[in-house]
């Protein structure tokens, strides 16, 4: 009789899984740089990435107060969406019906324009925290919540059954079997949005505030420092990318299952 | 023998559809091993889901001093978050048994389910003929006296069911086990079963009722 467990021999490619990105960014800060010399393009259109580098670096702390503003908005609006989405995809799971009430209102917001929605909220509820929390839910609410009533739905009814059989209360159910059945669904959608997370925040703060990359972007293409403008664009790309593996790691920590065996204790 | 359980004349269809068992009637008695044998579509595994409270019917089952039956169903059912011992457990924290005692008692068993070691395991590190043992652990831990078992070893190849069916037939007389089975075999009926009850095809009448003899 086996005993064996399935253990996949392919472990060597866990330390240089970020090499082809590396390359691939460098050959392109590459042509950029010489694209920028040789066609001899003005700073204010294109500063070579070198100079973006330096004037970067020079304005750091400036960068820094600023993207730390943006990061703890989005980090409060991204949390406060959360919220927003579990209340909803419970309450659905729970109240089926109540499904085909609600799912055009959550389409029906999703089709309003960034650009409208802003400055209104701005004008609604002022230059505070509040309408930027509001912004970064509406954009990123929807994603998590569509993940989380779909993650429900998809337990499998033999999986169902079986707790049935074993007089399961509904709440049972839902602890034991939908809510771990959910998570594959729920950490893909929340991948999604917590990048779309910054780009809220960024734009509530385009609209209309007193700090953030947001800001530092709309004052720095005012005065055409496009260095900086790039400088503030990298630094957005970075932070996307930090929330990005901060996700990767809470499915990690929360739901190992959800991975496949290989990806299990790498990091 | 004491009769646990008596099934008299169920009827079952599903609505819209023509009947899936019609009159069925039979007692399981306490330690036997009863398997149910029929063509595919007899509303064997109907009757099971019935015995389990997963389906409306009409006749009557007498549940001899309330009885409670354990369902097990064709696929293993494995919940991937939890490991070997805590899919062992399920039941247990269902009922909201002690979780301590009910883990130790499915530690003890795993070298008897052949899983000695693989406690901790999740479903995905197992073999198939491992994850059905450790779905039967799970039935058998879920204190109840009639395991109903739907083609448990059904996904595996020839070889590997009949050693699981030699192996449970052991283990059930030496825990004295009740079971009713399903199968579509006449040989694993007849290799695992103190009794053997045919039916019709759809829809499902008994045919045969009758000891296997050895």
């Amino acid at each position: 009789m086996t005993t064996s467990a399935n253990q996949s021999p392919n472990t060597t490619k866990s330390h240089w899984w970020w090499l082809p990105s590396a390359i691939t960014v460098i050959i392109l800060i590459a042509i950029w740089e010489a694209a920028v010399s040789i066609f001899g393009i003005r700073p204010s259109v294109l500063p070579a990435p070198s100079r973006v580098f330096t004037q970067g670096l020079a304005h750091f702390p400036d960068l820094a107060t600023n993207a730390l503003a943006t990061l703890s908005v989005t980090l409060i609006g991204f949390g406060a969406s959360l919220l927003v989405s579990w209340t909803i995809a419970i309450t659905i799971d729970f109240h089926p019906r109540l499904r085909q009430a609600v799912m055009p209102l959550l389409v029906a917001s999703q089709t309003i324009p960034l650009v409208v929605i802003a400055p209104l909220m701005i004008l609604w509820f002022g230059f505070g925290l509040l309408p930027k929390v509001l912004l970064v839910i509406l954009v990123t609410f929807f994603p998590t919540t569509l993940g989380l009533i779909e993650g429900f739905a998809a337990t499998p009814s033999t999986k169902t059954d079986l707790l049935t059989s074993l007089d399961a209360t509904a709440w049972q159910q839902f602890r034991l079997l939908r809510l771990p059945s959910a998570m594959p669904s729920f950490f893909t959608s929340l991948r999604i949005s917590i990048t779309y997370a910054v780009v809220g925040t960024i734009f509530a703060e385009y609209a209309g505030s007193s700090s953030g990359l947001g800001v530092y972007l709309a004052l720095q293409r005012n005065s055409f420092r496009t260095d900086l403008v790039l400088a503030a664009v990298i630094m957005i790309a970075l932070l996307s990318l930090a929330l990005f593996g901060l996700a990767a790691l809470a499915q990690r920590l929360i739901a190992p299952w959800t991975l496949k065996l290989d990806d299990r204790h790498r990091l | 023998m004491t009769a646990l359980l008596s099934l008299q004349q169920l009827q079952h269809h599903y609505p819209g559809a023509a009947p899936t068992l019609d009159s069925v009637s039979f007692e399981v008695s306490s330690g036997e091993i009863v398997a149910v044998l029929g063509p595919s579509g007899c509303g064997k595994s109907t009757l099971l889901r019935i015995l389990a409270g997963l389906e409306p019917y009409s006749g009557q089952i007498v549940r001899h001093g309330e009885v409670k039956t354990a369902y097990h169903p064709q696929t293993d059912e494995l919940f991937s978050w939890r490991t070997v011992i805590e899919n062992a457990a399920l039941a247990a924290d269902i009922a909201g048994h002690d979780r301590g005692q009910t883990r130790r008692r499915a530690a003890d068993l795993l070298d008897e389910f052949g899983l000695a070691g693989f406690g901790d395991h999740y479903p995905d590190q197992l073999s198939g003929g491992m994850r059905q043992r450790a779905a039967l652990l799970r039935t058998v831990l879920s204190d109840r006296q009639v395991f109903l078992l739907d083609e448990p070893f059904s996904s595996l190849d020839a070889e590997l069911r009949a050693d699981l069916n030699r192996w449970l037939g052991q283990t059930a007389r030496r825990h004295g086990w009740t079971i009713l089975l399903v199968t579509h075999d006449v040989n694993e009926a007849r290799q695992l079963a103190d009794r053997v009850i045919t039916l019709s095809a759809r829809p499902g009448r008994v045919l045969n009722d009758e000891p296997t003899g050895d």
